[in-house]
């Protein structure tokens, strides 16, 4: 027998002897013949392995109860399913994101996301081409070369349910729902950069949805947006675009009696349900975190500084002819206008030669006061993180406080001049910008009397009437404000042919509700503008179209021209900066 | 003890005296915790399963344990030559029915294991295995005794047909255990070391062949050393349920994973216990079965015929394997295997079959005082 090895062979001869012996003999007389005989032998064999296999149990057990207390007392390094589970409901409760009318802008969808076991499936082929079948945007190929190579592979994050139904309609093995809850945006790239988005695992990183990680209650958050605003003012900018062949445009509303901001866009957008798939470029927010020389519009500030500080009057005259030097400075018009102008003229024309003596008639230090009092020389309280502060010339010369008076060496963010125009216009009071709704009444600082503001109106509306953006006119809303075309920075100076053209202004212009600023990046001449590129003939009249368009929106009604004439010759605004109350319905007047 | 005095000289109280006692209260104990466990993962399962009644599987449970202790008791009053006897029927009746069922019983989960009987169903294969225990052991005795008889062989031969028979339905689990439990029993019968390790060659080759053959296999194989690839449903859940229960159980108001555990009361009713009972409780289950098999071995030890040697082993290593495997699935210590906890999971021809096999230990480990040898013709 061979199993039994060579024990037996080899002492073949002594067991046949001795496995005759009666057994009760063997024991008997064990102590001296059982060691000799060969079943007593394989007894003893048996009895030496015996204790083998018990041994080996014996560690097996004791190795099992090591496992045991490595898996039990939690040595195993995942998380328990209660500790999973808690996961996805705080995703849940992600706080939604309204506009100002409770319009959704930031939402939750239960979705599922489907994932497939490679091991479970009978074949990558035929599981990728009928996934690929009843799903959009599945490519059959690489979905197959996935299957086959990963263990686990995430189909999508995002089924509808009617995609789910598809799918499980399919009968795959292997394949797996499990519960997600998708942010999603409803309006796609409107209001992209005030609303932000999120990033997997981080929450919101941007905009409001940022500003949601701090937040502690989960109501909706309200924000100062009207959707319908920013879809016009997206819809004209993006026209203006295209007309312009711009490289990038900005804009902005702002409520003037309570500083919230109503609409806000940055061309290009992006959308947030897919941020990744935009450039860096894109989502950048360059109303709020970019800042520009913006040239011009900042001659309206120089001209409520002279005003309010008395170091001039509507009367006072100033020189333009020629250039004017200051230091080594030559300063000259781009208008050209060649003559002494009256003070309303002086912004009218833009004049830089006007600006620069009316701000050596301030001195550095009121000019400075104001521009302090308007909010350019600080970053902007707002709540978004995206933010910059004001670019400061590092001294207040006589050259920095000519040029800073018709905007040149400072550089502010598009939402500085906006609200800073918000406060010259509306009768004087400054108000911080928001983008949040608000419902009490917020505080502002007087920074002009009520009559600087009423003559600040009627100079902006002769830039409109008479002046350099004739194209601005809007029937029955008489708008007011000013031009800006400003030579980009360059290294060592400025590049005359790259220029940023902006206007900025407010509706109806007797009693300001809202302030519009529309920018344009390097905008380029068009035959209809006769071979010009400068705010009057592209930014002028997109903001024209704007208000056109938002005015009946904002509900604020146009008036004629008699009630129009006695609003704009009072030196009272009718939202009187004294009386905080939001607002005086524009809309009542006939 | 009145009853059961050392001077009664009725069957019961010879019994009483010649079983081995401290055996006979490891085995309460562990009836006991799995009365205790049934109870705790019969709601469950029924649940999972719809079944309206929550002690469904509790009851049936406790309503098999009469058969299966009775058998235990019945089996374990016999004399090792009767004992070798039964164990031959069964094992011939068994392979029959199993034939019968590869042959005509419905497939159950993909595989052909059970034949049924009306109210209940029987899974023949799990009465084959101490059968074939026995049978063995007598092959291999009757083989070492006499050189002219071929019992290696015919003990070779006889497991041949069993695994193909257990492939065939197909149960790799059970094939895998009885290829254990045979190689123990041939070990200790006095196999040569030339053998044993030509044949762990052949065993491994087996092994990759499975792998490359059997599909599921296969899987579960990657599933075991690959966890986070291939999750495996099952393994992943029990596993969460032991980590939830820590030392001492989970704490009554948390939430229950044992409702996620598929087969909560068979397979997996480890895991259960852990949940609910923790690690101590778990420890102390491990502890039940490993003292019980080191009894049985030390009994072994002392046996001094080559057959009761090798059945009392081979019945050993055949329960304490299935613990081994129930408890390291659980514990993804090794791949997933459907292996029943013995008298612990559900099942009634698992319960009465392990009734079966420990009333075989306990009959052939029985002290043999004058009289009993006078009586019986030991093999």
């Amino acid at each position: 027998m061979a199993f039994f090895g060579r024990l037996r062979k080899k002492r073949a001869p002594r067991a046949y002897v001795i496995a005759k012996t009666d057994s009760r003999q063997i024991e008997q007389t064990h102590a001296h013949i059982t060691a000799r005989g060969a079943k007593s032998r394989l007894a003893e064999r048996a009895h030496a392995r015996i204790g083998m296999v018990l041994v080996v149990f014996c560690v097996t057990f004791a190795g099992l109860g090591a496992r045991l207390a490595y898996v039990s007392l939690g040595y195993v390094g995942f998380k328990s399913a209660a500790v999973r589970a808690g996961a996805p409901a705080e995703h849940l409760a992600r706080t939604e994101i309204v506009d100002r009318n409770g319009v959704l802008l930031a939402v939750n969808l239960p979705m599922m996301a489907l994932e497939v076991t490679r091991a479970e499936i009978w074949d990558a082929r035929e599981t990728a081409d009928a996934l690929a079948d009843v799903l959009e945007g599945v490519d059959v190929d690489a979905l197959e070369k996935k299957l086959t190579q990963a263990r686990y592979i995430e189909v999508r994050s995002d089924l509808t349910p009617a995609e789910q139904d598809a799918v499980f309609a399919l009968g795959l093995p292997g394949v797996r729902f499990t519960p997600r809850v998708q942010r999603y945006y409803p309006h796609q790239s409107l209001a992209s950069h005030v609303i932000g988005h999120t990033a997997p695992g981080k929450g919101g990183v941007m905009g409001l949805e940022r500003v949601l990680e701090a937040r502690g209650n989960t109501n909706p958050l309200v924000s100062s947006i009207d959707i319908r605003a920013q879809q016009v003012l997206e819809d004209e900018l993006k026209k203006a675009m295209a007309i312009f062949s711009a490289e990038a445009a900005w804009g902005g509303v702002i409520d003037t009696d309570t500083g919230e901001i109503i609409a806000l866009v940055s061309l290009p957008d992006f959308n947030p349900n897919a941020p990744g798939a935009a450039l860096d470029d894109w989502r950048r927010n360059r109303a709020t975190y970019d800042r520009y020389e913006l040239g011009s519009a900042f001659k309206a500030f120089t001209a409520a500084a002279v005003l309010e500080t008395g170091a001039g009057d509507e009367a006072s005259e100033y020189d333009a002819r020629g250039t004017y030097q200051v230091a080594d400075r030559v300063i000259g018009d781009f208008h050209g206008e060649n003559r002494i102008l009256k003070f309303s003229e002086v912004v009218q024309h833009s004049s830089n030669i006007g600006a620069a003596r009316m701000a050596a008639d301030l001195g550095p230090e009121r000019l400075r006061t104001m521009l302090s009092a308007l909010g350019l020389t600080e970053p902007l309280p707002i709540e978004l993180y995206e933010n910059r502060s004001p670019g400061l010339p590092s001294k207040w010369g006589p050259v920095e406080t000519a040029t800073i008076s018709y905007g040149h060496g400072i550089s502010v963010t598009p939402l500085h001049l906006l609200a800073a125009y918000a406060g010259v216009v509306n009768g004087g009071v400054y108000r911080a910008p928001t983008f949040l709704k608000t419902v009490t009444v917020r505080e502002g600082a007087r920074v002009l009397s009520p009559k600087t503001s009423a003559i600040m109106r009627r100079v902006l509306r002769r830039v409109i009437t008479d002046g350099t953006a004739r194209q601005a006119e809007v029937q029955g809303y008489y708008p007011i404000g000013k031009t800006a075309t400003a030579d980009k920075p360059h290294a060592g100076g400025y590049d005359k042919s790259v220029r940023i053209a902006s206007f900025v202004g407010a509706f109806p212009g007797y009693s300001p509700r809202y302030v519009v600023l529309v920018s344009l990046d390097n905008p380029k001449p068009t035959d209809s503008t006769y071979g010009y590129a400068t705010a009057g003939w592209n930014a002028a009249p997109t903001f024209s179209q704007i208000v056109a368009r938002i005015a009946p929106i904002l509900r604020v009604t146009p008036v004629t021209d008699t009630s129009a004439f006695v609003a704009f010759a009072s030196d009272e605004s009718s939202t009187d900066a004294n009386v905080v109350v939001s607002s005086v319905t524009i809309g009542g007047a006939p | 003890m009145t009853v059961l005095s050392r001077v009664n000289n009725s069957k019961i109280a010879r019994w009483w005296w010649s079983v081995d006692r401290f055996s006979l209260a490891l085995i309460a104990a562990i009836v006991m915790v799995g009365i205790v466990l049934i109870l705790a993962a019969g709601p469950v399962a029924a649940a999972r399963l719809h079944i309206s009644n929550d002690f469904h599987f509790a009851f049936r449970q406790i309503f098999f344990l009469a058969p299966a202790l009775l058998t235990m008791f019945g089996v374990s009053l016999l004399t090792p030559l009767q004992a070798r006897r039964l164990g031959v029927l069964v094992f011939v009746g068994a392979m029959m029915l199993m034939v019968v069922a590869v042959l005509f019983a419905p497939e159950i989960n993909g595989a052909k294991r059970w034949l049924d009987l009306g109210a209940f169903g029987i899974q023949p294969s799990e009465f084959a295995k101490p059968g074939f225990v026995v049978v063995a052991a007598w092959m291999l005795a009757e083989g070492a005794r006499n050189s002219n008889f071929p019992g290696g062989l015919i003990g070779m031969a006889l497991y041949g047909i069993f695994a193909v028979i257990l492939l065939l339905q197909p149960d790799v689990g059970q094939w895998f255990l009885m290829t254990a439990v045979w190689a123990a029993m041939f070990f200790i019968a006095g196999w040569s070391w030339l053998w044993i390790i030509s044949l762990c060659v052949l065993a491994g080759a087996a092994l990759v062949g499975g792998y490359f053959f059997f599909p599921h296999v296969a899987q579960r194989v990657d599933g075991f050393l690959n966890p986070a690839g291939t999750e495996n449903y099952q393994v992943e859940r029990g596993l969460e349920a032991i980590v939830n229960g820590g030392p001492f159980g989970k704490a009554p108001d948390a939430p229950a994973l044992k409702m996620h555990v598929p087969d909560a009361h068979t397979d997996f009713i480890f895991a259960v216990a852990a949940e609910e009972f923790g690690f101590f409780f778990c420890l102390l289950i491990i502890i039940l079965f490993a003292a019980f098999v080191m009894r049985s071995f030390m009994l072994a030890l002392e046996q001094r015929s080559l057959f009761t040697q090798c059945a009392v082993s081979g019945l050993t290593a055949m329960f304490g394997l299935q613990a081994i495997i129930n408890i390291g699935v659980s514990l993804r210590a090794m791949p997933a295997k459907g292996m029943t906890l013995p008298f612990i999971s559900y099942g009634g021809s698992s319960l009465i079959a392990t009734g079966l096999t420990l009333g075989l230990i306990l009959a052939l480990t029985r002290a043999q005082g004058p009289v009993w040898r006078r009586k019986e013709i030991m093999p």
